[in-house]
């Protein structure tokens, strides 16, 4: 195989990244990542001001909201 | 006088529920997708980028409801 | 673990301590670690792919032997739809890495089926985190080159198109899905499968001998037990070639990643 010379231009479009590039796994790590960051973040300043979990819960929800955003703009149109 | 009662990790029901909406969601765009592939293969490319602004709006919800059952297990028992 | 199985019956259900092999050297020492089956195995898959390569190269002529071929179709493979297919022209400079990663992952993954040895050097987490090490390092050092610089090169991979009012917002996500993420996620997919895998082709051949010793009445489902276990090795291929093929493409993509220029 590799008497064949690799192809020129492997898609028809040019710019644009082959479909299998781990596009889910960067989706999920976006939302999973979100969470985590910034609940870990809120985790952190209700165990300093001693609320309950409210800071958590609110960061949690900002983090979904940037990983959601973040996907919309790394791989949406 | 207690009518009813639930004990246990009421989290778990919690997120059980909550991942009914998401799973038929996600399921929805995943199935449009691969239709819309079977229909017109060309477009398969020009498509691809709203499947995950999909994904992502819909899981987003899913992953609250376990992230609530965690965040919130330690509170009293008659709250969450 | 042929020779286990006939003392088997207080063996089941298999553990994680069923992949703490015996120590070689010294023969049998309790809590030594250091040179079981697991690191003969990875010298031995070394020493056969070495070999190999080295062996058809030796007279390469233009229409190629029966072992020069394998050889070439294998780099023409990693070459053609992985190096070049995700990197571009480019690819090419990293080819040699990735067939070699692709060849090393698949041979060890191999093991795991290949009958008397049936343990995979792949689901101790070891070795997988220190391909994804090596395969994180690479990245992130081709971004700096290309780049020309540390703070360029994190300037260019961290931040999004988006306004510059929420960029603080998505800057600590962008850091941890592309620099946190990214390696613990490759050498845990390739870590968990092969445990996986082994697990259970371990509780179906173990489950088999425990039901037959317990009770002889029960040797029907033994047998069928047996059958999930032939069944489940064919499977367990797929998922061995599968994942050092998704271990090597994800490699790539990184790379290309660190490579591309501005969206």
């Amino acid at each position: 195989m590799t008497g064949q010379e690799p192809p020129s231009n492997p898609h028809g479009d040019d710019g644009q990244n082959p479909p299998d590039t781990g596009q889910g796994m960067t989706a999920v790590s976006y939302l999973l990542g979100g969470m985590l960051v910034w609940g870990g973040i809120g985790w952190l300043v209700d165990h300093y001001v001693g609320t309950k979990g409210i800071f958590a819960g609110i960061g949690a929800v900002v983090g979904i909201a940037g990983g959601v955003y973040l996907i919309v703009r790394r791989l949406g149109a | 006088m207690i009518l009813a009662e639930v004990v246990g990790s009421t989290a778990a029901i919690g997120y059980g529920l909550a991942a009914i909406g998401p799973g038929i969601g996600v399921g929805l765009v995943f199935s449009a997708y691969i239709q819309s592939t079977a229909r017109q293969p060309e477009s398969s490319r020009l498509t691809l980028p709203y499947v995950w602004i999909g994904f992502a709006v819909i899981e987003a919800l899913a992953l609250l409801g376990i992230a609530f059952g965690f965040i919130w297990q330690n509170l009293a028992p008659n709250v969450g | 673990m042929i020779g286990q199985s006939t003392v088997l019956a207080a063996e089941f259900p298999p553990s994680v301590e069923d992949f703490y092999l015996p120590s070689i050297l010294p023969w049998g020492a309790h809590d030594s670690y250091w040179f079981t089956k697991i690191t003969l195995l990875v010298w031995v898959a070394v020493a056969l792919i070495i070999i190999f390569f080295l062996v058809s190269y030796r007279k390469p002529q233009l229409v190629p032997t029966k072992k020069q071929w394998l050889a070439e179709s294998l780099y023409g493979f990693v070459r053609n739809n992985i190096a070049v297919e995700m990197i571009g022209a480019r690819g090419v400079a990293f080819a040699p890495y990735l067939t070699t990663l692709f060849c090393f992952i698949l041979l060890n993954n191999l093991f795991s089926i290949v009958p008397l040895i049936q343990i995979s050097p792949n689901s101790h987490i070891a070795f997988p985190a220190i391909l994804a090490v090596i395969s994180y390092v690479m990245f992130i050092y081709v971004g700096i080159r290309h780049h020309g610089g540390f703070f360029k090169y994190m300037k260019a991979a961290l931040i999004p198109p988006a306004p510059w009012f929420i960029l603080p917002l998505l800057i600590p996500i962008e850091f941890f899905s592309n620099f946190m993420v990214r390696p613990f996620s490759l050498a845990v997919r390739l870590f968990a499968n092969m445990f996986a895998g082994h697990m259970l082709l371990l509780v179906f051949t173990l489950g088999g001998f425990a039901m037959v010793s317990a009770n002889v009445w029960f040797t029907p489902f033994s047998i069928v037990s047996w059958i999930m276990t032939i069944a489940l090795t064919f499977l367990e291929f797929l998922v061995i070639v599968l994942q050092a093929y998704v271990f090597t493409v994800l490699t790539a993509s990184y790379v290309q990643g660190a490579l591309a220029d501005e969206h």
